[in-house]
């Protein structure tokens, strides 16, 4: 008894630090929990062009400041390794297939986000301008890069 | 006469009885083409109205260079391949250069081209044209466009064959696919009665997307002849084009339920989700071509959106 409960423990643990570690490399839900990030953020803005918010620009310039640092965090080699478009992902083949393509509208989101984060916020219209401003970066890439599914 | 020239006869003769019939079906139920006169009686067409149906419409998304931004959007070279389960589709020029284009036609030819899906010489036109929706377009907007279309720049480019896969190579089978599908990409009765409703921004949305928008095209899913399956209206389908799905757009919980009338509006406009997330695919097309509209025909859009029954998505399909 006492041995099968002490099995019972152990696998439970060992199943328990697997999926932890599971978690932390898989470069799916990497990927899955930063474009939620980013989203976030990015819909507290649409929000507030909406008019569903107040226009407050501190907490405007956060949520740009998120998605500049999310977006800086975004590493092709650890978020899209080679066969991480296996699996439960709206990642498209064509990021594997065109990397150099890839590599530069990645790079067209961080250099927006960091502009975006940098420029001057003092009105509605600012953020309006900051959302074009990310939002043609998000599509671009969205375009060609991400599967749609649903 | 001989008892084979009789049964050869008879043969002939049913022949002949099925084929009229077939041909009478097709009068009446198919929509016919308008003539010179129903078109001239339209009187001085509206070019900005042409703009804006054009605009609605989306021809640029496809009649375009691919990707096309800007003023490009305005030559209609075609040349685009779309890649279907059918087979490939070549998407023809509709610029008015007379030798590659449609210079030559008349008005009439280009109403009964988009509101009819007939070309100039009888034949029909295969459905990967939107017209079984067009063909909701009054024909006043069908004229307005059909003369916006003769104000844009000829681009001189000659565009090869379709290639498609038997059966779908017989263009004659086109008449068939008309005769049970055309007049059909529209939603079943219950929304049909949306149309009765005492909202005329219900009946506008209806307009916009049965009609020029033709969203059933790609949202609601078809059968093996690319005929609709109507109890499944813009309930989301399987991509024509590549390996996606295309979204349920029913107002189901885990369709557009939780979006708000004003976050349909906002996403056709400007792209984004209300979660934040941004349009990406070919509805990235769409949305580049309603953020031209009114935001009161976006808000029509949404309304009907709204207001049509709830459709669950269909599972996915298992991997194989």
């Amino acid at each position: 008894m006492a041995w099968t409960f002490k099995s019972a423990l152990a696998a439970l643990l060992i199943a328990g630090l697997a999926a932890t570690a599971f978690g932390a490399d898989d470069p799916i839900k990497l990927r899955q929990e930063t474009m939620k990030a980013i989203g976030g953020a990015v819909g507290s803005l649409v929000k507030m062009v909406k008019g569903e918010t107040p226009f407050d620009a501190a907490s405007a310039k956060a949520a740009l400041a998120t998605v500049a640092t999310k977006a800086q965090g975004i590493d092709i080699a650890s978020y899209f390794p080679a066969g991480s478009d296996k699996g439960e992902t709206k990642a498209k083949a064509t990021i594997w297939s065109d990397p150099d393509g890839f590599k530069a509208a990645l790079a067209k989101l961080q250099t927006a986000a960091e502009q975006q984060e940098a420029a001057p916020l003092a009105s509605i219209d600012d953020v309006k301008k900051a959302l074009g401003a990310l939002g043609g970066a998000c599509k671009s890439c969205h375009d060609t890069y991400r599967e749609n599914k649903s | 006469m001989t008892l084979v020239r009789k049964a050869a006869l008879t043969v002939v003769g049913l022949a002949v009885v099925a084929l009229g019939a077939a041909a009478a079906f097709y009068l009446a139920f198919v929509p016919q083409p308008y003539s010179a006169d129903e078109v001239a009686a339209r009187g001085e067409p509206d070019v900005n109205n042409g703009a804006y149906l054009f605009a609605m419409a989306g021809c640029a998304s496809c009649h375009a260079e691919k990707g096309a931004k800007a003023g490009d959007r305005l030559k209609l070279g075609g040349g685009q391949s779309l890649v279907t389960p059918f087979g490939t589709f070549r998407v023809p020029n509709i610029s008015p250069d007379a030798a590659t284009g449609i210079g030559r036609w008349r008005l009439v030819d280009i109403v009964n081209a988009v509101a009819r899906g007939q070309a100039p010489d009888g034949s029909p036109y295969y459905p990967a044209f939107p017209y079984a929706s067009y063909s909701r377009l009054k024909l006043a907007d069908a004229v307005d466009l059909a003369a916006y279309l003769k104000t844009l720049p000829a681009v001189s480019n000659q565009v090869g064959a379709h290639t498609l896969a038997f059966p779908f190579n017989l263009r004659a089978a086109l008449f068939g696919w008309k005769l049970l599908y055309f007049n059909r990409f529209s939603a079943p009765s219950e929304i049909a009665a949306l149309a009765q409703s005492p909202s005329d921004v219900i009946a506008r949305g209806r307009y916009i997307v049965e009609g020029p928008g033709h969203c059933g095209e790609c949202h609601t899913p078809r059968g093996p002849l690319g005929g609709p399956d109507l109890a499944r209206w813009l309930a989301g389908a399987a991509a024509l084009e590549g390996t996606g799905r295309v979204p349920d757009i029913t107002p189901e919980p885990h369709a557009l339920g939780p979006w708000s009338p004003d976050d349909i509006a906002t996403y056709l406009e400007t792209g984004f989700t209300p979660d934040g997330d941004v349009v990406g695919g070919a509805m990235s097309e769409v949305v580049a071509n309603l953020s031209q509209l009114t935001e009161a025909d976006r808000r029509a859009v949404a309304a009907y959106l709204k207001a049509i029954p709830a459709i669950q998505p269909a599972p996915k399909p298992t991997k194989p």
